[in-house]
């Protein structure tokens, strides 16, 4: 009885659950200011969790992908700030930390982007006048934990260019951590947001074959097709799906097409 | 066609891309006819469109570095002579001054070599178009290639304030009793309207705080031209033609109004194409708040013969 | 506007250091404020007779701080090379180093947004904000 109570109070610490690997080396790292001996081939998110610390805010898919964990660091003895994403980012000696779950952005009222007879150019200097404080320091840059040119993208929107500012801030994952460290208080990831949204309501143009699709569904062309697979029994179910045909990777387009094309 | 043309690394600013893409454009098309061919650096920034006045201030300086270095790697690419021709006069301004103080103290320069993306090496020399006319072209031989007649046209140069101060660090003409706007449209063979508020003040930055304020300098300034007899006023600055233009055509219709159309006023390469003889349908004069096309119409008009060849 | 907890004199001393500009060059010719296209009171030459009488919070509270276009006249016609524009510059610098903007953003308005040239607004923020 003792025992499964005590089972119980662990389930929360996910970290304490951790099995190093055989012969893993323990480092010393700061958290909040408390020093910890973690397995040294964490990441940052587990080996927090290792310690004892559970995520209820800044963690999220842990697949480097949905911006939740941006984190900045230290290590001890060196002056310089570091940043990455806790969840893909491993522990390293001296390394000090403290998750920050959310720092406070502008965001401009983007409803009406799809409406708005604004010049793409004219639209983002009204719902971001801020970015004409930019002045070129680079810091957003440096701290991007996806390696986008943040102030090129800026600077692109400052000049007009939407749809090149829009390409640029692409692979943002709306972390945040260049929003900390602007001297000019810019909210750079909203301007892309923003930036992105004009470009594709007003200056990327559609593609067709979507559209056609699109009308396909709208109009039941695959209704039968899922009527059929509900009513399918499981065994059934991964009989066809393991033995479906697949696309080759790297194919070119128009290269490859299945032999069963009653369902295209 | 365009080995030719000698290759000119551009940079162009903000202003150049959006409201002022006219300047741009009537530029580049003049500079093919003339014999170069501007050629916008790969990537650029905003260079701040302000020179710090406090020397403490090494923040100002990192926007203009960046440009410079990029610059500096366009011409090291190409391995050309590391010259950036430029249009806006505060960009000008700004970019000419950076250079100034990075020769003047080195130290500035360390430091932010210490901060930016790679080190700049502080080669590029910072030209304005109107420099290179004056310099590498020549008037005299600027005033061979018109084909339009011009002498129709009284236009007063308006220099504005950052074309050519401080001279120290600008070195481009007299901040006084400049000349070098003057020689251009005598080059093209307009009739030069000598008028004491060429070198006053637009407002500049003030329209964004006291706009009242740059009412009453733009029109002090346009009203001077007009009574010296100018048909239209030539900058080559866009704030000015901004401050100028807008605010002309804000009186419109009022007892301030200069004349019954309204003084216009040209980004001085806009009247050069006219006087080149190219197509100006591009050079956006339709954004101008002033139809500067009304006062075109002698030198515009179809069949105009081409002008004997000045000697 | 308690701008500064410090005196008079290390207060000028700093804004020397920060502009590079030495105030008591100053002869009081007057030539800057003649050439000012500004309606500055307290013009140019009174602003620099007020931070060397040691009246510096005075100079720093004055309002027609704001009202330089940066046009560099003054600077060039000083015949003592001394340039009221970067005085005037470094104290405006000692209030907007405090947060305390001359120009509210947010209430610039669209229309002005959407018309101006990108030189008013970015040389506007550096001057204002």
């Amino acid at each position: 009885m003792p025992n499964e109570n005590k089972q119980i109070n662990h389930v929360a610490m996910v970290g304490d659950r951790t099995i190093p690997p055989k012969d893993a080396r323990f480092i010393e790292i700061y958290i909040m200011g408390q020093r910890y001996k973690v397995p040294e081939t964490l990441t940052i998110l587990k080996a927090m969790e290792y310690a004892g610390y559970q995520f209820k805010r800044s963690c999220g898919c842990r697949g480097g992908i949905c911006g939740a964990c941006g984190t900045f660091y230290r290590i001890l003895g060196d002056h310089s700030i570091y940043t990455g994403l806790a969840c893909q980012t491993v522990v390293e000696p001296g390394m000090i930390l403290a998750q920050s779950p959310f720092f406070p952005p502008n965001r401009a009222d983007h409803i009406g982007i799809l409406d708005s007879k604004m010049p793409p150019d004219e639209h983002i200097a009204t719902l971001y006048p801020e970015i004409f404080r930019c002045v070129g320091c680079g810091t957003c840059t440096r701290t991007c934990p996806m390696e986008i040119d943040v102030m090129n993208y800026i600077a692109l929107f400052k000049r007009g260019d939407v749809l090149g500012g829009a390409k640029e801030s692409f692979d943002c994952i709306m972390c945040g951590l260049c929003v900390v460290r602007c001297p000019a208080n810019i909210t750079q990831m909203e301007v892309g947001l923003a930036g992105r949204r004009i470009a594709a309501a007003k200056l990327i143009s559609r593609s067709e074959v979507t559209k056609k699709r699109a009308e396909q569904v709208r109009t039941g062309r695959y209704e039968a097709m899922l009527a059929e697979l509900g009513q399918m029994d499981r065994e059934k179910l991964k009989e066809i799906y393991t033995s479906r045909e697949r696309e080759p990777n790297l194919s070119g387009p128009g290269e490859w097409m299945p032999k069963d094309q009653s369902h295209l | 066609m365009s080995e030719n043309l000698t290759h000119v690394p551009y940079y162009p600013g903000c202003s150049l891309k959006t409201k002022a893409l006219g300047y741009e454009r009537s530029a580049m098309d003049c500079a093919k006819a003339i014999g170069f061919e501007m050629h916008e650096i790969a990537t650029w920034n905003c260079c701040g469109a302000s020179f710090p006045l406090t020397k403490d201030n090494l923040m100002g300086l990192a926007a203009p570095a960046n440009i410079l270095l990029e610059a500096e790697q366009h011409c090291q690419e190409r391995e050309i002579d590391a010259n950036l021709i430029t249009l806006c006069s505060f960009c000008y301004n700004t970019l000419k001054r950076t250079d100034f103080a990075f020769r003047e103290e080195p130290k500035k320069l360390e430091t932010l070599n210490a901060f930016l993306k790679r080190k700049y090496q502080g080669s590029v020399k910072v030209v304005h178009y109107l420099e290179y006319l004056r310099d590498v072209i020549g008037f005299d031989n600027l005033a061979k290639m018109i084909k339009r007649d011009m002498s129709n046209l009284r236009v007063a140069p308006y220099y504005g304030c950052l074309l050519l101060k401080p001279q120290k660090e600008m070195a481009l003409d007299d901040p006084e009793e400049p000349v070098i706007l003057h020689d251009f449209l005598e080059a093209i063979g307009c009739q030069v309207v000598d008028f004491p508020g060429q070198v006053d003040c637009c407002g500049s930055y003030l329209i964004m705080r006291d706009p009242e304020k740059v009412l009453e300098l733009s029109h002090n300034i346009l009203q001077e031209a007009n009574d010296y007899g100018a048909d239209a006023l030539v900058t080559a600055c866009p704030l000015c033609q901004s401050n100028l233009d807008q605010s002309e055509g804000e009186r419109r219709g009022s007892d301030h109004y200069i004349g019954v159309q309204g003084m216009p006023i040209f980004y001085f390469t806009q009247l050069l194409a006219v006087a080149l003889g190219l197509d100006t349908e591009p050079h956006q004069f339709e954004r101008h708040c002033i139809d500067p096309t009304s006062v075109l119409s002698t030198c515009l008009e179809d069949g105009a013969e081409p002008i004997e060849a000045k000697k | 506007m308690q701008i500064l907890m410090k005196s008079n004199q290390s207060a000028l001393k700093e804004l020397e250091l920060a502009t590079g500009e030495i105030v008591s060059d100053c002869y009081q010719c007057g030539k800057c404020t003649a050439g000012c296209p500004a309606s500055m009171d307290p013009s140019p030459s009174v602003l620099i007779h007020y931070l060397k009488l040691g009246l510096f919070e005075k100079a720093v509270n004055s309002e027609s701080i704001w009202s330089c276009m940066g046009c560099l006249t003054c600077s060039e016609r000083c015949p003592k090379n001394v340039s009221p524009a970067a005085i005037v510059e470094g104290l405006k610098r000692l209030h907007l180093n405090r947060m305390k903007p001359r120009v509210i953003l947010h209430a610039l308005g669209q229309e002005f947004l959407a018309n101006s040239t990108q030189q008013a607004v970015v040389s506007g923020f550096r001057k204002f904000i």
